[in-house]
C-alpha cells in the first residue's frame, strides 16, 4: 500500500478507527460494567447476537425476524435503524459493528486476499428479503432457514460460548451432583427445551432429550448447517476483506440504502483528483473512487480520505469543490459523486 | 436546494420518525399474549377432613336441620348437596365425597342449641387445591415482547401470540 501524506482532518481520524471499534465493542459486550447491564428490551444498531452471554442489547435483525414470525411490526428495531441510518449510514458498519471489527482484525493477517465481485453486494438484499422477512412471516421461526438458525454471529457469539460453558460445567461439577433441570439458569438447559429440538437441523446433531433423570443434560451442540456456515465465515474472513458485510449482512443492506441521504457522508471532488490512484490501492474493495464512494458496499472506513479529493462532509457543509488542483482530463468530465 | 433536501431535510425527518417509532414502541405499542396459569383454590377443611363449601364456614356445628343433610337455604351459592347437581363455583361436588355440608358425623344430635358446637370445634384449616391450567390473556408492551423473543418465549399459534413456557423463563434463545 503506497504511503501518502495525511492532510485532511478526516484522514487523521481514520487512524483512530480501530480504537473507536474497540470502544463500541466494549459497549455491545457490556465491558464497561462487567456484565451487569442487560437492556434486551432495546436494540443496538449493530450486528451482534443477543444470545451472547455479554450482549447488552438485542440484535435488530433477530428482533425483526422474530417479529416477522409473530406478524407484528417491530417499531423499536425499525425506528432504531432508521434513526441511526439516516444520520450516519454505513458509518455504523465501519466504525461500530463488532462483527465487522472481527473481520477487520482477521484481514490484517498477511494472507492473500481475494476481491469479491461487485454483484455480490446485492445478495444482502436477497438475504434480508427472504431469510429475515419472508421465510419467518410465512413459515415461522421453526423453519431451518429462519435467519437466527443460520446466523454465524449467533453461532460465534452465542452458540459456542454456550457450548463451552456447558462443557466446562460438566467437567467441573462433581460426579454425584444432581442432574441439571431443563428450566435451570444453566445455559445448556435451553437446548433441551421442546422448541429447540424443532429448530435444529434434521441432518445434524441436535440436543437430545434427557433419557433418564440421572443423566446430565446433553451438551448444546450447534446444528450442522450452522456449523458449516460458521466454518465458512471463519475461513473467509482471512482471505477476503469483510466477506460477511459485503455478501450476506442484512443490516448492512439496510444501512447502505441510507447512504444516499444520510446526514454524514463522503464526497468525491473530481476537480481535486490528480489521478494518482492511491485511493484505489487503499480501498479494500478497489475500483475508481468516484464509483467506490457511491458503492453500496462502502463501509466508510475513511481510508480513502487521505486524498484531498475525498472528503467527509455533513448536510451543513459548504458545497465547495475542494482544494484547487490541476484538472484531471479524465475525471473533469464526470459529475460530482457522493456516498 | 437539492442538497438541502437530500442531506438535511430528509435525514432529519427520517431521524425524527425513527426516534418517534422507538418512543411509541416503548410506551404504547402492545400486543395480546396468551399464557397458561395454574388455577389454585384455597378451601376450608373441617375437623373430619371434609371440605367446607365457601360461605358455609359459619354453619359448621350449627343448626340441627343441616345435620340431617337437608338442602341449605336458598341464596347460598356453591353448595350442591343434591347428588348430581351442578356446582356453579367449580368446587368438588358432594358426589366426590368432599362437598357435603356438615352432618351427623360431627357427633352432635338434636337438643343442642345452634352454635353450641362452635364453642368446641377446632378452627377450620385452609388447604390449596391445584386445578387445570387455564389460558390467560395479557396485554404486553413491545419492550417486553422484544425481551421475550430473545429467549424464544413467544410464538404465533393459531393466529394468537402464545407464551412457550410456564413459570421460570428459559435462559437463552433456542436457535
Amino acid at each position: 500500500m503506497a504511503k501518502h501524506k495525511r492532510g485532511p482532518r478526516q484522514a487523521r481520524l481514520a487512524r483512530w478507527r480501530i480504537w473507536v471499534q474497540v470502544g463500541f465493542a466494549a459497549l455491545w459486550l457490556d465491558g464497561f460494567f462487567a456484565g451487569l447491564i442487560r437492556l434486551h428490551s432495546f436494540c443496538s444498531p449493530v450486528f451482534h447476537c443477543y444470545s451472547c452471554p455479554l450482549a447488552t442489547f438485542a440484535c435488530p435483525i433477530g428482533v425483526i425476524a422474530n417479529f416477522s414470525a409473530l406478524h407484528t411490526i417491530p417499531l423499536i428495531a425499525l425506528g432504531t435503524l432508521l434513526a441511526v441510518g439516516a444520520f450516519a449510514g454505513t458509518f455504523v458498519c465501519g466504525w461500530a459493528c463488532p462483527f465487522g471489527f472481527l473481520q477487520d482484525i482477521a484481514a490484517k493477517l498477511p494472507l492473500p486476499k481475494f476481491a469479491l465481485p461487485s454483484w455480490t453486494g446485492y445478495t444482502r438484499y436477497v438475504v434480508l428479503a427472504t431469510l429475515v422477512v419472508a421465510i419467518p412471516y410465512l413459515y415461522g421461526e421453526k423453519h431451518r432457514l429462519f435467519f437466527c438458525s443460520v446466523c454465524p454471529a449467533g453461532a460465534l457469539e452465542g452458540g459456542l460460548p454456550n457450548l463451552v460453558g456447558a462443557a466446562y460445567d460438566r467437567l467441573t461439577s462433581p460426579p454425584d451432583s444432581s442432574p441439571v433441570q431443563p428450566d435451570a439458569a444453566d445455559a445448556s438447559a435451553a437446548a433441551s427445551q421442546p422448541l429447540a429440538a424443532t429448530t435444529a437441523d434434521a441432518n445434524g446433531p441436535s440436543a437430545q432429550e434427557k433419557k433418564s433423570p440421572d443423566e446430565p443434560a446433553p451438551l448444546p451442540w450447534l446444528s450442522r448447517t450452522k456449523t458449516i456456515i460458521l466454518a465458512s465465515f471463519l475461513i473467509g474472513i482471512f482471505f477476503a476483506w469483510r466477506p460477511w458485510c459485503t455478501v450476506f449482512c442484512p443490516l448492512g443492506a439496510i444501512f447502505s440504502l441510507c447512504n444516499r441521504f444520510s446526514f454524514v457522508y463522503l464526497r468525491f471532488h473530481p476537480a481535486s483528483c490528480r489521478n494518482c490512484a492511491v485511493c484505489r490501492s487503499v480501498c479494500r474493495h478497489g475500483g475508481p473512487p468516484e464509483d467506490r464512494v457511491g458503492d453500496l458496499t462502502c463501509v466508510r472506513c475513511l481510508e480513502c480520505s487521505g486524498c484531498q479529493a475525498v472528503g467527509l462532509q455533513t448536510g451543513f457543509s459548504r458545497q465547495a469543490v475542494g482544494p484547487s488542483q490541476p484538472a484531471c482530463p479524465v475525471r473533469s468530465a464526470k459529475r460530482d459523486t457522493t456516498a | 436546494m437539492v442538497h438541502w433536501l437530500q442531506r438535511v431535510l430528509l435525514p432529519a425527518v427520517l431521524c425524527l420518525l425513527g426516534v418517534g417509532a422507538v418512543i411509541y414502541g416503548a410506551l404504547w405499542h402492545s400486543a395480546a399474549v396468551i399464557h397458561q396459569e395454574e388455577t389454585k383454590i384455597t378451601v376450608s377443611v373441617d375437623a373430619t377432613g371434609k371440605v367446607v363449601p365457601p360461605g358455609m364456614e359459619h354453619w359448621v356445628g350449627a343448626a340441627p336441620a343441616l345435620m340431617s343433610g337437608d338442602l341449605p337455604a336458598a341464596g347460598m351459592d356453591g353448595i350442591a348437596s343434591a347428588p348430581g347437581g351442578p356446582d356453579p363455583s367449580g368446587l368438588p361436588t358432594p358426589s366426590d365425597g368432599m362437598g357435603s355440608p356438615p352432618g351427623p358425623g360431627l357427633g352432635l344430635g338434636p337438643g343442642f342449641p345452634p352454635g353450641f358446637a362452635m364453642m368446641f370445634m377446632p378452627p377450620l384449616s385452609k388447604t390449596t387445591l391445584s386445578g387445570e391450567p387455564v389460558d390467560v390473556e395479557t396485554i404486553e408492551l413491545e419492550t417486553k415482547l422484544v425481551r421475550e423473543v430473545t429467549i424464544g418465549g413467544v410464538i404465533l399459534s393459531d393466529g394468537v401470540l402464545r407464551r412457550t413456557y410456564m413459570g421460570t423463563p428459559p435462559s437463552l434463545c433456542p436457535t
